[in-house]
């Protein structure tokens, strides 16, 4: 369900350049409550940068971005993010690791062992409580790093291509369990992706961005009905939407291309 | 002697002694006259008559050519010796009856400089007059040196065991006095120039020195008399040279003994010391002319007797594993 | 050398290596080849083993040598570790603690003895402090190297996780660096025994590092051999028990 007074995430007429490099241009950008937003786009583009602003790890060169009405000036556990590379902490276990925000918290700790496990379970790890990262397969470990990120209870979750790094099965897997999550707990979820059918399956909203510098190319809302079973994804409403991205999409990769060329 | 050559010395001479193997080298004649001989010696007043020899040409006017080699150990020197470096050195009895200990013929002991023994003790507080007063307090001294053996000895006499009933600590020589001042520990054992350092400070006696040592009395030896030494193969090939080094030598020594004044100059130039220091030095020890060498060293002698009942002592304290036969080392036919 | 253990027929080889080599050492002793003042066959060293095991003095020393490497040693790395992931991660503090670091780093543990005998005198703490200076300015450099090592992204999840700075030491960079600290200080253990060896030799009663010099001074090389053999076998000991402690802790890296 998606509400439409105030913003969860406002991203305000937002640059960042890198240097000679322009990464953003007046990306202006309103996320609701409850939005999926899955940003695509093609490498260099600025997907990961603008993740990076909203968590802030980095800073706008100008604009602001404010989360729940606040400016986002430093790093905020409000904005939950699960990278691609899982960045799991070793030396602990899954349910350590699960229950890490809450003992920087100063959660006690049996309340803390019960909302790891509550969680593990939720992402389909019961029973791995006890085992340590490097016994785990990529799905798992980003399974861990997810319920990590919930256990924390932030109010938006950004995920940087979390499963590119998986194989097709395990990812299937994993975006029906993201989407059964998200109808759950009624987050505000910003998810970055190549792939324009991850889109058009987990995605309420999709923008497309362009490369160098980047921009909002296009903002167009996704309709489709949940579940997005194999019905659904055969459907013409599918193939309607999935065209009118594809389009998109390749415009903008000529025209980077172009652009790479003419330099 | 500070520590930083003291520990070099060591370095060098662990080096010369652990890495040649026992095979003499003969010296190198340098002119076709003048005998070339190798002398290893220190700032230690055990070296004065060599030192004083070289300075006023003594060993010259007997056609020969004598190099100083410094070294602060007597290990090192004694190494030196063994390893063929060194032709002649006056070193410290103990270290000679180690190597003698271990059987090796190296070397043989040629003659007696001086006696040291008022210039080596047992320094007090004031207020101690009894060793026994000392139980379970601390005594520094430097370890495997003649009062070391003092210490060990005194307390025996005294019927008590060291560590048990005295503590005994290993405090390298330069470090006696600032550790006694201190009161890291309690007494101090030192021989000069450290006794005399510690004996000048304020509140501070003599409790005993080497005449209070067992066989002071009857042999005349003290806890670590000084030998003259020299290298069993360089005896061999120039026992003319050797019997001309001892005269010149001996010179020096009768110098020392009645005429003082006349070798401080050419001593403070290996001391360092000032003139009144030097002088004192020399004073403080009972020098052994050429006449007294022979009841010294010559057969029946009770001094060599004495040497071998040291050797026995040390036996006692674990520090040799057997009493070598002191006599079979002793030359005295280039007196 | 963990190979070895499983390939019985290497370990063969290098048993007989070992036997042959001690034949060797104790036939050229015996023939005379080598005058046993300079190199005493290895029959003496076990005799003088032997020796001191009746007296019961052996492990007096071993202990002596060990107890100040493991004081000397823990001293040098609990300070170091804090300190370390504390300049690892501040710029600032880095450049102003540079300077100093880059003097003491080169000194090595022997220049100390002279300063530490006038500070502390002839105590144990001596022997500590000589291990201290000795391996402090290493360690704080093994850390501070392992500290900046660490995967970066494992800092930005932990912030993103709501962990403030000081957490993010105590609980990410600490554990993270661990395993590059532990092979760092295997390397810093060694270090210890050889200061401590050069602190014994100065001014100590007791200790491997004494057992050498006080056998030097009396001419028993074979004492002194024996305390050089000790000493190696005492480092290896250490090394395994150093080895076990890091298994367990480091059980998650393997």
């Amino acid at each position: 369900m998606v509400t439409v007074d105030k913003p969860m995430i406002s991203i305000e007429s937002v640059s960042k350049s890198f240097g000679e490099f322009q990464a953003l241009d007046r990306v202006d950008l309103h996320i609701p409550k409850g939005e999926f937003l899955v940003v695509l786009g093609a490498s260099g583009c600025g997907k990961s940068t603008l993740l990076n602003l909203i968590t802030g790890f980095e800073r706008p060169s100008s604009g602001r971005i404010l989360v729940n009405g606040r400016e986002v000036r430093d790093v905020d556990p409000h904005c939950g993010m699960v990278f691609q590379q899982y960045a799991l902490f070793p030396w602990l276990t899954v349910a350590e690791n699960v229950a890490f925000g809450l003992k920087m918290k100063g959660v006690p700790a049996a309340e803390r062992e019960e909302t790891a496990r509550k969680f593990i379970e939720m992402v389909g790890l019961k029973g791995f409580e006890d085992a340590y990262p490097k016994a785990l397969s990529g799905g798992m470990r980003q399974r861990v790093s997810i319920a990590r990120v919930l256990a924390n209870d932030p109010d938006v979750i950004l995920l940087d291509e979390p499963f590119a790094a998986l194989d097709a099965m395990t990812r299937q897997v994993l975006q029906e369990e993201l989407t059964r999550i998200y109808e759950r707990s009624g987050k505000t979820i910003v998810f970055i992706t190549h792939s324009i059918d991850e889109a058009l399956l987990l995605s309420t909203r999709m923008v497309v961005m362009s490369a160098r510098p980047g921009r909002v190319a296009c903002d167009m809302p996704n309709d489709l009905p949940y579940p997005r079973n194999a019905d659904v994804q055969l459907s013409p409403r599918y193939i309607e939407l999935k065209s009118q991205i594809w389009n998109i999409v390749q415009g903008e990769v000529m025209r980077s291309l172009q652009a790479r060329a003419d330099r | 002697m500070s520590l930083r050559t003291t520990r070099r010395q060591f370095i060098q001479g662990m080096a010369l002694g652990a890495a040649s193997l026992a095979l003499p080298m003969t010296g190198a004649v340098q002119a076709a006259q003048m005998q070339a001989i190798r002398y290893g010696g220190s700032a230690w007043l055990g070296h004065y008559p060599a030192w004083l020899a070289l300075k006023k040409d003594y060993f010259k006017e007997e056609n020969l050519d004598v190099s100083w080699e410094s070294f602060g150990t007597t290990s090192a020197r004694v190494s030196a010796l063994l390893s063929g470096n060194i032709d002649v050195a006056v070193t410290a009895a103990p270290a000679a009856l180690s190597v003698m200990a271990r059987g090796s013929r190296h070397f043989a002991i040629i003659g007696v400089p001086e006696n040291f023994g008022r210039v080596e003790g047992l320094l007090v507080r004031d207020g101690i007059e009894k060793l026994e007063q000392l139980k379970g307090k601390k005594i520094g001294v430097t370890f495997a040196s003649s009062a070391h053996l003092l210490v060990l000895n005194l307390i025996e006499q005294a019927g008590m065991t060291p560590g048990k009933d005295i503590t005994v600590l290993n405090v390298p020589a330069p470090e006696l006095p600032a550790a006694f001042q201190s009161g890291q520990i309690d007494a101090a054992a030192a021989w000069t120039p450290q006794f005399n350092a510690i004996k000048a400070m304020p509140g501070v006696h003599v409790l005993a020195d080497d005449t209070s040592f067992e066989l002071y009395k009857e042999y005349g030896v003290t806890p670590g008399p000084d030998v003259l030494v020299a290298r069993t193969a360089f005896l061999k090939e120039h026992p003319e040279a050797v019997k001309r080094f001892l005269k010149a030598y001996f010179r020096a020594n009768e110098q020392l003994k009645f005429r003082p004044e006349t070798a401080v100059g050419a001593l403070t130039e290996l001391t360092k010391l000032s003139e009144t220091d030097q002088l004192e030095m020399i004073k403080g020890a009972d020098w052994y002319g050429a006449q007294e060498q022979v009841n010294l060293l010559g057969p029946g002698s009770k001094y060599i007797d004495g040497l071998q009942k040291l050797a026995e002592i040390m036996v006692g304290f674990g520090q040799i594993d057997k009493a070598p036969s002191v006599r079979e080392w002793v030359d005295p036919t280039y007196l | 050398m963990q190979d070895i253990r499983r390939r019985p027929d290497l370990m063969l080889i290098s048993s007989v290596s070992v036997i042959a080599l001690l034949l060797f050492w104790e036939a050229a002793c015996r023939l005379q080849w080598v005058d046993p003042l300079f190199l005493p066959p290895p029959s003496d060293v076990f005799a003088r083993l032997a020796g001191m095991w009746d007296e019961g003095v052996l492990f007096d020393h071993i202990l002596a040598s060990a107890r100040r490497v493991m004081v000397g040693f823990a001293a040098a790395t609990a300070l170091a570790i804090p300190l370390g992931i504390f300049l690892g991660t501040s710029q600032r503090a880095r450049a102003a603690f540079d300077p100093i670091l880059s003097f003491l780093r080169p000194l090595p543990s022997m220049s100390w003895i002279p300063l530490s005998l006038l500070w502390f005198g002839i105590t144990e703490t001596q022997k500590y402090s000589i291990v201290f200076m000795g391996t402090f300015a290493p360690a704080l450099l093994y850390v501070i190297e392992a500290t900046r090592n660490i995967d970066p992204l494992l800092i930005r999840a932990a912030r993103n996780l709501g962990t403030s700075g000081p957490q993010v030491m105590r609980h990410v960079i600490l554990p993270a660096s661990l395993p590059q600290i532990f092979s760092g200080f295997k390397v810093i253990l060694g270090l210890s025994w050889t200061c401590v060896i050069s602190a014994e030799l100065v001014a100590a009663k007791e200790g491997l590092g004494f057992l050498i010099m006080n056998g030097k001074e009396f001419f028993q090389t074979d004492t002194v051999v024996l305390g050089m053999a000790l000493i190696s076998v005492t480092v290896l000991v250490t090394d395994v028990v150093f080895r076990f402690v890091e298994n367990r802790v480091l059980a998650w890296s393997r």
